[in-house]
């Protein structure tokens, strides 16, 4: 039995330390990509000194996420800045009360239409809602690219794409930005016809991207990060920017938004760490990772081969205000078209 | 004072206010939503009473499957004498280890299969080891010579029929515990729904109504799935003692089955049985190291290579702590385990089965519902250094993942013949000896084994990893992390660094007993 | 205040629809020895059980050595504070002590520790023969060594009820005569009052005191 005990001992001295709480200078939430949020995390950390506690989200396996732990934290704060990769959840955020303003010099940088007008929430690298084609197998289908995503669902293009359903993500924002711009009821219906029309409705991005790589369809409606990825992993995929006629109004950017959270003592750091987030040279940095992001930062430069916002193609137009308040309103309706 | 000391109720209560500390935070409020009448009025509405009963059958065709595959599995790992039988028996839990989502990604890479029958085929492989391992272990205390007069009797027909029927209270709470697991699992569902004809599943409705602000709406939504399962576990626990029978013996063992001339066919069952359940799946999870598109530099071997590397280069740290975490909620099992397990195994039937279900509750409810609970009742003003350390992590680790090692442990409890711990109490020696002396040394490879399950569980879990803030720099949160942005080469290398490190404890055990085996 | 080992009136016990022992009333004199007989399922091992406080019954007083031990059928005494040792079928030896550890847990658990516990240990070993296994398992014992080991445990304690539960059951012919020797050993080796179970009519005599048979008393037909 002694004997026996040497091991629990040895566990003991082993986990203990862990057991030391740490002082920290800085929280930080970050839902980005953890193998590019941490390094620029870590960068930030070498530069001012100050220590930062980051925590990191998992939007896959269908979890709540630090949204909802923001939320529940509420009572008692413990993050300072929480770097989203996408903009509802920050508004939602924002009109809950749990964040404050937090404006400088460097978010008013950033063009108007991609950071709150309070303050707020400042935008940065985004991503674009694009079309992956995978050019070989639609010219072997015979078949060619939906010019809108209106189209997507038309008889001569389902059975040839995919998208995600509108329950999460970047999905479920878009069509919230289209609903609130085009009138609910036409987009629910398009939603309700789009599960009889053929395409392929999967769980998300990632998967439809993947399946298009597989070869099951030649096009799929996913994000230029996903694209990217693709791309990265070796398939030659391109990447199509929709709704660019003049008949429609443009595609549509979601950048990563930062903001700070209300009741943070941590002040100073966390502007500074903000600051340090919408810099041209973070802009560049996520622009040259594998995610490709979109700078928006006029002083960031893109990239060879990386498409430019305004410059290289259309932007949809988006009061995000608006957009989250629909959000909130159709995201049961989406639910129960697709949840049954 | 010392009377008192010795009594067992004393020290069991004290370790059950314990454990009822540990859980009563997270748990509470899920619990009352159950009583709020409210709760059920939502199966009324034809679309949420549709995805609910549709999770039910589902689940239940899972778990059938699950005994169908596990059961065989058991039998001819345990007790026939197939090629590499210790090597099965060895390799079968493994699948436990890995998580359902990367099972079912495997899956559908070699077959293509998608749609509601892939999850619950899916599913069913991911939970067969539940029903192989309960099975194992009754099979594995049949006594020898009922074994020998019904091959005596009847050949290996009857012998087989006596396995099976040995085996058949152990299999009916391995299919419980089967449809447990599969009725709450909604990666596997959502998942393969997005690659195939779409269909919803009941898990589905409760992570919608955790998204809301509204903390009670979750809760409100998983009390009919808390619920059902609480009420499957009773039913298993039922049937598991109604088909229990005191078998006379004289406590020697059975011997394994020789299958003579047809043991190459009986090897080959065996092995594609854990075809289904691991092979098969790892292997397409394996092959995914360094799979890219035809554009991509390198070869498989390099870039499997460069999988591997970074997979060790950037998870280390954080397989580090989620091990770390995880080790110290075993220790809280392993200390406290001991004293609801007695308890458990020193009651007999309507009250155990009770006993158990509530016992069983924390592992029942949503893994989300249990880490909000965690922040409602942990996160306040002038607790900030425990809300944000480790300790938080390791209690509700604990509390979670505590059932499981008091459930091994009470089955162990309840093999220890009555008279050594009569004769213990008679002589007056302290509880806390007599649990020791009688129960934990002659156990304690089970005792250690339930603190490694604990330990397992927690360093798979994801929901509180994401949650707390003392357990989010983890194994699982990085893992999921790169999964959701698609880095396949480096998920299937962290997964498998991640499943062998899980798997290596699993290993020493089952040396160290062998060992242990062989210095008796 | 009765000074008897043992005083026992009115005991009910039943499982369930069955009833095993009814209005049941026994009486033991200190340094008594009683040898209780009876066809399996009458009751013996149950009213060993009630008697060391292991198990409730429907009803019964129970006095021991002068105190009151349970009350309407509720055990009022742990089975540890009646000062009676119960030898077991089974024996219930803990396999991961050695003999000589099994006698020391025990003297330990009545506050006795160190060289005067050691002492009495030794002492209890060499009077059973069993000095030479003082270092084995159970598991090392043969079925006579372990037999000695279980009564060996019981009486280190200086018990004033001894309690023995068909100790000599299946075993063969030789180890019987064995399993009488020691049976002799052990009742001039103590003073305490003896209540033997059994099936056997000649372990009931070899006893030498009084015989109870259940098939005819205080049992069900």
């Amino acid at each position: 039995m002694r004997a026996s005990l040497v091991p629990l001992l040895a566990l003991v001295a082993w986990t203990l330390p862990a057991c030391g709480g740490a002082e920290y200078d800085l929280v930080v939430y970050a839902s980005h990509d953890q193998e590019h949020s941490e390094p620029i995390i870590k960068m930030f950390e070498e530069r001012t000194g100050l220590k930062v506690r980051a925590q990191y989200d998992v939007e896959q396996n269908k979890t709540v996420g630090l949204v909802n732990r923001l939320i529940a934290e509420k009572d008692a704060p413990q993050c300072d800045v929480f770097w989203n990769n996408e903009i509802a959840h920050t508004i939602r955020l924002k009109r809950l009360g749990l964040t404050q303003p937090a404006e400088s010099e460097a978010t008013r940088a950033i063009p108007a239409e991609f950071r709150d007008a309070e303050g707020h929430w400042v935008g940065f690298a985004a991503r674009a809602r694009v079309l992956m084609v995978d050019p070989k197998q639609l010219e072997a289908a015979g078949t060619s690219l939906p010019p809108s995503i209106w189209e997507m669902t038309a008889a001569e293009y389902a059975k040839y794409g995919s998208m995600a359903q509108p329950l999460t993500g970047t999905t479920l924002t878009h069509f919230a930005v289209l609903s609130q711009q085009l009138g609910r009821e036409q987009v629910l219906d398009w939603l309700r016809a789009s599960r009889e029309s053929g395409i392929a409705l999967t769980n998300g991005n990632a998967t439809s991207m993947k399946r298009v790589c597989q070869g099951d369809f030649p096009w799929c409606l996913t994000d230029t990060d996903d694209a990217a990825a693709a791309i990265a992993n070796g398939y030659a995929m391109e990447v199509v920017y929709p709704d660019q006629t003049d008949a429609v109004q443009g595609t549509l950017l979601i950048p990563n938004t930062a903001c700070m959270i209300a009741g943070s003592e941590r002040m100073e750091a966390a502007q500074q760490f903000i600051d340090y987030l919408v810099s041209p040279e973070i802009e560049e940095y996520l622009a040259n990772s594998r995610a490709r992001q979109i700078p928006l930062h006029p002083e960031a430069k893109a990239p060879e081969g990386l498409q430019l916002p305004f410059r290289d193609f259309a932007v949809l137009a988006v009061d995000w205000e608006a957009a989250a308040t629909e959000l909130q309103e159709v995201e049961e309706e989406f639910q129960k078209i697709f949840t049954q | 004072m010392p009377s008192l000391l010795r009594q067992a109720r004393v020290w069991q209560g004290f370790a059950a206010l314990l454990a009822l500390g540990l859980v009563i935070g997270p748990l509470g409020p899920l619990l009352a939503a159950i009583f709020r009448g409210d709760a059920f009025t939502q199966l009324g509405e034809a679309r949420v009473a549709l995805v609910f009963w549709r999770s039910v059958w589902m689940a239940a065709l899972s778990a059938g499957l699950a005994v169908l595959v596990g059961l065989p599995l058991a039998i001819l790992a345990h007790r026939t004498r197939v090629w590499g039988a210790e090597l099965l028996a060895l390799l079968t839990p493994l699948t436990l280890l890995l998580p359902p989502l990367l099972m079912a990604q495997g899956w559908n890479g070699l077959t293509g299969w998608d749609g509601l029958w892939a999850s619950v085929f899916t599913l069913g492989m991911c939970y067969a080891p539940l029903p192989a391992l309960l099975a194992s272990r009754a099979l594995a205390v049949q006594p020898g010579a009922a074994h020998e007069s019904a091959l005596l009797c009847g050949g290996r027909r009857l012998a087989l029929r006596e396995m099976l029927t040995t085996a058949r209270p152990a299999v009916a709470l391995g299919g419980s515990l089967a449809f447990l697991f599969s009725i709450t699992d909604f990666a596997v569902p959502d998942y393969m729904a997005a690659l195939g004809d779409t269909f919803g599943v009941y898990p589905g409705h409760v992570f919608n109504h955790f998204r809301d602000d509204d903390y009670w709406a979750g809760a409100r939504a998983a009390a009919p799935l808390i619920l059902l399962c609480a009420l499957v576990l009773y039913l298993g626990l039922w049937a598991r003692d109604r088909w229990s029978q005191e078998t006379p013996g004289s406590g020697r063992q059975a011997d394994a089955l020789d299958w003579g001339r047809a043991t190459p066919a009986w090897s080959l069952l065996a092995w594609s049985l854990l075809g289904l359940t691991l092979l098969l799946p790892l292997g397409r999870i394996v092959f995914e190291l360094g799979v890219a598109g035809p554009e991509a530099p390198g070869t498989w071997g390099s870039r499997a290579s460069e999988s591997v590397q970074a997979a060790f280069d950037r998870g280390r740290e954080d397989v580090g702590r989620s091990f770390s975490n995880a080790s110290l909620a075993g220790l809280v099992a392993l200390l406290l385990a001991p004293f609801l397990a007695h308890l458990l195994a020193s009651r007999r039937g309507r009250t155990a089965r009770l006993l158990m279900t509530l016992t069983a509750l924390p592992l029942l409810v949503p893994g989300v519902g249990y880490g909000m609970g965690a922040i409602a009742f942990a996160n306040r003003p002038g607790w900030s250094e425990f809300y944000q350390g480790t300790g938080l992590v390791v209690l509700v680790y604990a509390g979670r993942f505590l059932p499981i090692a008091v459930f091994l442990l009470a089955e162990r409890f309840q093999s220890v013949p009555r008279s050594r711990d009569e004769a213990a109490l008679t002589l007056g020696l302290s509880y806390p000896r007599r649990l020791l002396q009688v129960f934990v040394t002659p156990q304690l490879s089970a005792w250690l084994l339930a603190a490694g399950l604990v330990v397992v569980f927690a360093v798979r879990e994801l929901d509180l990893a994401i949650l707390l803030p003392g357990a989010n720099q983890s194994a699982a949160v990085r893992y999921f992390n790169a999964l959701h942005f698609a880095r396949d080469g480096f998920v299937a290398a962290f997964g498998l660094l991640i499943a062998i490190l899980l798997f290596l404890p699993a290993m020493l055990y089952a040396a160290w007993t062998s060992l242990r085996r062989r210095d008796v | 205040m009765s000074d008897l080992a043992l005083d026992l009136s009115g005991l009910h016990c039943r499982f369930g629809d069955q009833s095993v022992l009814e209005d049941f009333a026994l009486q033991l004199a200190p340094g008594e020895r009683l040898a209780i007989t009876g066809r399996s399922g009458r009751g013996k091992t149950t009213l060993l059980r009630v008697l060391a406080g292991l198990q409730p019954a429907q009803a019964g007083t129970l006095n021991l050595h002068g105190k009151l031990a349970m009350q309407d059928g509720r055990q009022l005494l742990a089975p540890w504070e009646r000062s009676l040792q119960l030898v077991f079928q089974d024996l219930g030896l803990w396999p991961t002590r050695t003999v000589r550890q099994h006698l020391l847990d025990a003297l330990r658990a009545q506050g006795l520790r160190g060289s005067a516990a050691s002492g009495r240990a030794d002492e209890s070993l060499r009077a059973l023969g069993i000095a030479s296994l003082a270092d084995r398992k159970p598991a090392r014992l043969s079925g006579g060594e372990a037999r000695r080991v279980a009564l060996a445990r019981a009486l280190v304690t200086h018990p004033r009820l001894l309690l023995l539960d068909e100790p000599f059951a299946s075993l063969d012919a030789t180890s019987r005569a064995e399993g009488f020797a020691l049976l002799d050993q052990v009742l001039a080796a103590t003073d305490a009052a003896v209540v033997l179970v059994t099936h056997d009519p000649e372990e009931a005599t070899r006893l030498g005191g009084r015989q109870l048979s259940l098939d005819s008393a205080n049992s069900p037909s």
